[in-house]
């Protein structure tokens, strides 16, 4: 059966800075001896490791499907367009797919972090849900996180997503205005 | 039987919208005394729902579960017989930290001024939530403040060193 590529993306927690990829696709094709990833931002930049000197990322073929790829790139939220090509011995590449992915772990840990702040400030006051707006900007900070995914999920628009993103970003890293 | 993460996460769904009808009410019937509570609801449920969704082990969501379910107040009831959930009146599963600290840093104070590290031995086995300044503080690196702890140890670090008259509260969780 030929192989139909396909593969998804992910993260852990504590690690927004990490990419995981995990291949799932069907099939197989003899000729097919490594992967190569290319992550590009919304500028259309390509996004690689720090000392990476290509464009892209090498996948080695372990398993072929399941195989999965930890990607230390991300320095805050981002929406990047991810290609995977499986290529032969020359590099020619066989299989391609590309795919929009939106990686929101930073915001939406600091933005758990503020529930958790809320569940264990039980005692008297004073409490941080009695900061100046911190609802309304709690709600601001929703919001610009789901814009962005459904920028992604239903737009396919990669700079949507991430001006939505950056719009969170600003939020967290000014949390002191906001929060 | 406690109630399940996954059924907290139904029960307030539910009470979102029946919240939002309660609300709209208030024009016919008098002012409702939180008209926030939907958006509220909506807001720790994607929060509590988000986590749940990412790792369903991790070992904080009892907690912000718990205070989601207490959000739910007055409509949990009605949202369990909705869900079919219904019938009887289910606890949630308690949490039996130690006392949180909540102090201002001085020479004298449980970190003392300048110091950067502490074991905190009776928070073994608990998360730690580091609020300094009022701000829940991250365990990410960003070039700000920061902190990290180790559950099996005890040994809390924070960056930059505290400073005499910070105001400081670490809870387990």
């Amino acid at each position: 059966m030929p192989l139909t590529p396909n593969f998804s993306s992910s993260q852990t927690t504590g690690e927004p800075s990490i990419v995981v990829l995990t291949d799932s696709s069907t099939g197989s094709d003899v000729s097919i001896v490594s992967r190569r990833v290319y992550l590009v931002n919304s500028e259309g930049d390509y996004v690689v490791p720090t000392g990476t000197s290509t464009d892209y990322v090498v996948w080695p073929i372990v398993s072929g499907t399941g195989d999965t790829i930890d990607i230390d790139v991300l320095t805050e939220d981002a929406a990047l367009d991810i290609t995977v090509n499986w290529v032969d011995v020359s590099g020619v590449t066989v299989e391609t797919k590309t795919t929009l992915c939106g990686f929101t772990l930073f915001n939406e840990t600091f933005y758990y972090s503020l529930t958790q702040a809320q569940a264990t400030q039980s005692q008297p006051p004073p409490m941080i849900i009695q900061d100046s707006n911190y609802y309304t900007n709690k709600m601001i900070l929703r919001v610009q996180i789901d814009s962005g995914n459904n920028a992604i999920t239903l737009g396919d628009d990669i700079t949507t997503a991430q001006n939505c993103y950056d719009l969170a970003t600003f939020m967290v890293t000014n949390q002191s205005d906001f929060f | 039987m406690a109630l399940s993460i996954l059924q907290i996460i139904n029960i307030a769904k539910i009470s979102g919208y029946l919240s939002l009808s309660d609300v709209q009410k208030g024009s016919l019937f008098g002012k409702r005394i939180a008209p926030d509570t939907p958006k509220v609801l909506y807001m720790e449920r994607k929060a509590v729902e988000w986590m749940y969704n990412l790792d369903p082990a991790d070992d904080t969501l009892r907690l912000t579960a718990n205070y989601l379910y207490s959000l739910c107040r007055g409509y949990n009831l009605r949202a369990q017989a909705v869900s079919g959930t219904g019938g009887s009146i289910s606890p949630v599963d308690p949490i039996n930290a130690p006392d949180p600290y909540d102090f201002t840093v001085s020479g004298s104070s449980f970190i003392t001024a300048g110091s950067t590290t502490k074991t905190i031995t009776a928070f073994i086995g608990f998360n730690l939530l580091f609020v300094r300044g009022g701000i829940p503080q991250s365990t990410i690196n960003s070039g700000g403040t920061y902190y990290s702890w180790n559950r099996n140890t005890g040994e809390f670090v924070c960056s930059p060193a505290l400073q005499s008259g910070e105001e400081v509260q670490l809870y387990p969780v």
